[in-house]
């Protein structure tokens, strides 16, 4: 167990360094100048701005540095906000993170209950409950379901009753939560219940199942026990990068409820060139990808006895 | 009571022969899952639906009297059925069925040059997801150990790089529109799969009818292909109904972001952001692409449950 | 009105008389000045040391002036109607702020980040509400000759005593010294910190030459701060000698990058550290901030030590960035923000439902630049060759547009189609140099509608001069950055281009960091390029076009245009430089490099809670400081 665990840490760091070396020439590839703005500096200020910032040395020397930096710790300064990278992650990730734990705890239970009573109850009203809200999650774009939710359930309905039940934006208290928690978990919510509506149809109808039966172990026992333990593999596959996904925050969602999280630094560093955004942020989801997936991994043997952790 | 005569019955002798033979004809997987699948009658009308919507996208545009393009300025934003009043218009005296957008553009022609674009990409990336992921997937969950370990970490690679900056490089190399964006999407889209498919795999081959087929000496890709896979069908097929609405998402967020097809042509996920913009003043511009996008994605996940009925061979009887 | 335009007029008068005074007086070199004293009261009058010969002395300075002033700013017309009553926290308003990545004033570039900077800190000089300039942290100033005897060479200014430091929390920290200006500028200058608007600081004698130096430019001779044309001669005085004489030097000392920063505190922080957070910045303007979260919102507090604080009756000011035009709808309707921009489509739901939009110039001129090169030359050795070289097709375009169109379909707003280049700078005789402009040249120099007949007499020489048959063989594209605006435009354009001149150029949505490099290169053919003026002269707009421009992508190179520009540089008489800046617009009318669409007019809803005093125009982004609440 500790094996695999300091096994793949050791792995892990090899893809990080992989990573940031292939993201880091990529973004170099990218077409553009970051000093260019719809104004352009004179030459001898953008000469000034790339000594500001080392891009003035060989890409290999840059990279280099980069690599000793991160090592460090330090990643570097933000070309776009001129502040340390480290401390705009570290505030807007404690923002979305919130937001993530928020919508990934409503979208677990909510979405294992749905598709486990779902599967049992194959074909009745709960089936089809179910259905119908896996069908909203996964059919509306979150563009157009969180602005209408913000329409409907916040405007709409803090006029209606007179006084402000939800609030329609912003970040700070739990009024401006429940909207976006919810339009964020809504997309997981229908993933997860789907799937668990699947493969709990599988297990029931394995061998151990009828087994637990014919011993004559209660229907709960069975169900609960042995039924849902063993359905949840899928899902727990699957938590892993939507949990990265989810915690590190949507641009989409935070641009609509105008929440300051770190979604939108992964989009606007790409489209503002901003170097030392693009690594910092790519850096910061790697790794918490992989601690993820190694979580979920781990979780599998914990779970699923038949599955051995090979170190 | 009433009697029945003797003569009614007759002996017909013993045959071996027949008496071994099979009367029901022999099924193959194929045949037996085609079989099932036209018995389930909401997994039909979803197929009838699904090709009705290609159909209409092919054709629509093709009959309609308006350009896709081409825009009416003395109508713009016009309510449904507006009658087209613009005298050098070639449609002339012909009714906007869906009326106009916001530069006077027949919706009703963009809708389904757009069901075009968005249909294209769903599939093509829906196919090219289930082929690598399952294929990746298969591969380095059956074979494990360092193998497993090394594939499953080019996946966290892969899945590290940020999207769009695979986008922006794509579209220097490659003309931009929908080709640039079904490559793009289907770089990073087949990876949930490979994962999924791979979890499922190493699940799998511990049981014993896995052993049973290695005793008795399958090769690897024969166990892969004939024993594994089958099996892991059931959450493949809920994977790709997933992964089709995902494809149009991406591509709708690619318009949120303005790296979407080129213009002047659309896609269901560029009229449903141009329509939320003002929804407000003119609801039915986010409704019409939005019914589309949702009917597409209820036909996908009924027609998936379906065949995952079909093609489990657990569920066979 | 008539007031407005007086107003204006006399700004300009009050510049240009400078200019106009001549010698006398003794002349001091630029760099020693003993015996300096400050005016030490705060009447302003002519107080100094009495060297200057064309002494500046604002028809009325100080606190008593603005409170005057503030009376006279916006009023809001919707205040009562009991539609949008705003946010609920007493005393405060939100409003909305686009950009505000950079608080460091040095470092700043967007108008957006300038306004926050217009609360935090007082250039020497500023705006009123009219866009006459005032006095600001200077009480007055004296110009005088310098030692060669050119006029308006040497300038003193004269602080106003008694200016505090605050820090984020309010506290008083310190005095605000004239070295501290001195400092900001020289930081300016100081290539460490890159800023990008260090030219405003490249007035002063030496500057450029000491900037370039530091910068380790070839061939540039060395050149130490001392040589540089600025001093504080005492806590309260500041003067500086010109490089070259700048008839404008007013509207440019109003610029919010010559705000003063603290010398001792930015030290003590450091250089990477200051301007990073609230905290990390002290204040001496009308507010100070308390808060900032990181491209979403900066809070500001009413600066109690302000020396027109009394004036000042709002207490909180929250900046929010908004990025999407829904959302901003529905807080500005949930009274969650007081002020908002609008798009359109909201523009007219508001004025349906009887609530008055607000509509001013922010002085944005929007045009197609062109790529008129046919192959690369030495300064765009990347440059494409673009069919839009011909002179001919450029005009065949600018004919086949119809602008009005444009605004009705894109914007549905107040936008107006272009009538010349330069928009919202002052004439001399005229509110706006633009009419100026229409009046010399009998009418609009760009046809508001489309004129088929013109544009294909146009399209047919252009044809010849190309060498094709027929128009479809016309290669061009329409690159454009993204955003649904863009997008729409250049899809009216399309089409527009598509039936009155039979060809359809293609479209090309590029992210914008792209769209610009491709523009920088001359890779492109038509570019929508905006451009909004920096100080209130033709110079901020015109000079744009001279050959070897930075911001001139156009490859356009006119001996002959050049020469009027720097003719104006030394032309003395108002009417006689104007006249020369008409001219230039007629150059650009007539050679179409650009094909000038729309001047762009921006629309904003204030909420009820706001009574008076929110100043938004061309310059002045947002100056908050006199807005009046509500009950």
């Amino acid at each position: 167990m500790l094996r695999y665990v300091l096994k793949r840490i050791g792995y892990a760091v090899l893809t990080l360094f992989f990573l940031i070396t292939i993201v880091f020439f990529m973004m170099r590839a990218l077409p553009g100048d970051p000093f260019i703005g719809d104004k352009t500096p004179s030459p001898t200020t953008m000469a000034n701005m790339r000594a500001k910032y080392g891009l003035d040395k060989p890409v290999t020397v840059q990279y280099l540095m980069y690599l000793g930096n991160v090592l460090r710790g330090d990643l570097g300064t933000s070309l776009t906000y001129e502040r340390p990278v480290v401390d705009i992650v570290k505030s807007a990730f404690a923002v979305s993170a919130d937001l993530g734990i928020r919508a990934l705890i409503f979208a677990v239970i909510i979405g294992v209950l749905l598709g486990a009573v779902a599967a049992i109850k194959r074909g009745g009203p709960m089936d089809t409950f179910s259905m119908v809200v896996a069908m909203i999650g996964v059919s509306v774009p979150s563009f157009i379901l969180g602005a209408l939710l913000q329409y409907f359930l916040a405007l709409k309905l803090n006029q209606a009753v007179g006084h402000q039940v939800l609030a329609v934006q912003g970040w700070g208290n739990f009024k401006q939560t429940v909207l976006p928690a919810f339009a964020l978990g809504l997309g997981s919510l229908a993933t997860v219940s789907r799937l668990m509506r699947t493969s709990m149809l599988d297990v029931l109808n394995q061998d151990y199942i009828k087994t637990a039966r014919a011993k004559g172990l209660s229907r709960q026992k069975i169900l609960w026990r042995h039924a849902v333990r063993n359905a949840i593999m899928p899902v727990v596959t699957i938590m892993g990068p939507t949990t990265a996904a989810v915690l590190t925050g949507t641009f989409v969602i935070e641009s609509i409820f105008n929440i300051p999280g770190l979604g939108k630094y992964f989009s606007m560093s790409v489209k503002d060139l901003d170097f030392t955004m693009i690594g910092g942020t790519t850096i910061f989801y790697g790794a918490l990808l992989i601690v993820c997936t190694l979580i979920v991994d781990l979780l599998y043997g914990f779970i699923d006895p038949r599955v051995k952790l090979e170190g | 009571m009433e009697t029945i005569s003797k003569e009614r019955f007759a002996y017909v002798g013993e045959n071996a022969k027949e008496r071994e033979a099979i009367t029901r004809p022999s099924m193959t997987f194929m045949q037996d899952a085609t079989r099932r699948l036209v018995k389930n009658r909401v997994a039909l009308i979803c197929v009838v639906l699904l090709v009705l919507l290609i159909l209409i996208s092919l054709l629509a545009p093709v009959v309609s009297p308006f350009d896709y393009r081409e825009q009416h300025y003395s109508h713009t934003n016009a309510p449904m059925g507006t009658v087209c009043d613009q005298p050098d218009c070639p449609g002339f005296g012909h009714k906007h069925i869906f009326g106009t957008d916001t530069l006077g553009r027949d919706i009703f022609t963009r809708c389904w040059m757009g069901g075009r674009v968005s249909l294209l990409i769903a599939f093509s990336t829906a196919l090219i997801d289930f082929f690598l992921g399952v294929f990746y997937g298969g591969i380095s969950g059956y074979f494990g150990g360092t193998t497993d370990i090394i594939m499953m970490r080019i996946l966290e690679i892969i899945n590290g790089i940020p999207y769009l900056m695979i986008i922006i490089l794509l579209r220097m190399v490659m003309p931009g529109g929908v080709l640039s964006i079904i490559v793009a999407y289907s770089l990073v889209g087949w990876i949930p799969m490979a994962r999924l498919v791979r979890g499922q795999v190493v699940a799998l081959k511990q049981q014993e009818f896995i052993a049973a087929a290695e005793a008795l000496g399958a090769s690897p890709s024969r166990l892969i292909v004939k024993h594994l896979l089958p099996n892991t069908i059931s959450v493949v097929i809920v994977r790709v109904t997933l992964s089709i609405p995902a494809a149009i998402f991406s591509e709708a967020w690619l318009s949120y972001m303005g790296l979407g097809v080129q213009l002047p042509l659309c896609s269901w996920g560029s009229l449903a952001q141009a329509g939320i913009e003002n929804f407000r003043l003119y609801p039915s511009q986010l409704l019409i692409p939005a019914v589309c996008i949702s009917l597409t994605m209820l036909a996908f996940n009924l027609f998936g449950d379906g065949l995952r009925d079909a093609f489990d061979p657990k569920l066979r009887r | 009105m008539k007031k407005r335009i007086f107003a204006l007029c006399l700004a300009l008068v009050m510049i240009l008389s400078l200019a106009a005074c001549g010698g006398g007086g003794t002349t001091q070199p630029g760099t020693e000045q003993p015996g300096t004293t400050g005016t030490g009261t705060g009447t302003g009058t002519g107080t100094g040391t009495g060297t200057g010969t064309g002494t500046g002395t604002p028809a009325a300075a100080s606190a008593s002036a603005d409170a005057a002033l503030a009376n006279s700013l916006f009023v809001n017309p919707n205040v009562g109607k009991g539609m949008y009553s705003g946010t609920a926290e007493p005393g405060a308003i939100t409003v909305e702020c686009s950009t505000m990545s950079v608080m460091n004033t040095i470092k700043m570039t967007y108008n957006t980040e300038l306004s926050i900077a217009r609360h935090g800190w007082d250039t020497l000089v500023k705006l009123d509400a009219e866009n006459n300039i005032v006095p600001a942290a200077a009480e007055s100033w004296e110009s005088a000759p310098n030692a060669a005897g050119e006029v308006d060479m040497v300038w003193t200014f004269h602080l106003r005593p008694g200016m505090k430091w605050v820090d984020s929390t309010g506290a008083v920290v310190g005095d605000v010294k004239a070295s501290d200006y001195v400092f900001a500028w020289k930081e300016l200058l100081n290539p460490d910190n890159a800023a990008e608007y260090y030219a405003f600081a490249a007035i002063f004698k030496n500057a450029q030459a000491y900037y370039d130096y530091k910068s380790g430019k070839e061939g540039a001779a060395a050149v130490e701060w001392e040589d540089v044309g600025v001093k504080a001669l005492d806590d309260l005085t500041i003067q500086f000698e010109l490089e070259t004489y700048l008839p404008y030097l007013l509207q440019y000392l109003k610029f919010e990058v010559l705000s003063p920063v603290c010398e001792e505190f930015y030290n003590k922080v450091g250089a990477d550290a200051y301007g990073t957070a609230p905290d990390k910045m002290l204040y001496s303007g009308s507010f100070y901030m308390t808060e900032w979260v990181t491209d979403n919102v900066i809070t500001m507090k009413r600066n109690p030590a302000w020396w027109d604080a009394d004036s000042v009756t709002l207490q909180t000011i929250h900046f929010a960035k908004y990025s999407d035009a829904n959302t901003k709808y529905n807080a500005f309707a949930g009274g969650e923000i007081d002020i908002i921009d609008i798009t359109g489509e909201q523009r007219a739901m508001f004025t349906g439902e009887g609530f008055d939009v607000i509509s001013y110039v922010g002085g944005y001129s929007y045009y197609f630049q062109i790529n008129t090169l046919d192959g690369p030359n030495a300064d765009h050795p990347d440059a494409t060759k673009s069919d839009m070289s011909s002179k001919s097709l450029r005009k065949a375009i600018s004919y086949a547009l119809d602008r009005r169109q444009i605004i009705d379909t894109v914007f549905k707003n107040d936008n107006q189609p272009a009538q010349c280049f330069t928009l919202g700078i002052s004439g001399v005789n005229t509110t706006e140099f633009a009419d100026a402009v229409v009046a010399a040249c009998g009418g609009s120099l760009y046809p508001e509608h489309a004129d088929a007949a013109k544009a294909k007499e146009y399209l047919a020489q252009a044809l010849t001069e190309l060498g094709y048959t027929d128009a479809s063989q016309i290669n061009v594209t329409l690159m454009t950055s993204e955003g649904s605006q863009n997008e729409l435009l250049s899809q009216v354009v399309q089409e527009q281009i598509r039936q009155t001149l039979g060809f359809e150029p293609k479209i090309e949505v590029l992210t914008i960091t792209e769209a610009r490099a491709r523009r920088n290169k001359l890779t492109y053919d038509m570019f929508m390029g905006g451009w909004g003026p920096d100080y209130n002269d033709p110079m901020t707009d015109l000079d744009l076009w001279m050959s070897g421009n930075g911001n001139n992508h156009t490859g356009y190179a006119n001996p002959a245009y050049d020469a009027l520009i720097e003719s104006t540089k030394t032309e003395t008489d108002p009417v006689a430089r104007e006249k020369l800046f008409i001219d230039a617009e007629k150059i650009i009318a007539e050679d179409q490099f650009i094909i000038p669409v729309y001047w762009r007019h921006e629309d904003y809803v204030a909420s009820e809670k706001i009574a008076s005093g929110a100043v938004r125009r061309s310059f002045q982004g947002y100056f908050l400081a006199y807005t009046t609440l509500q009950g």
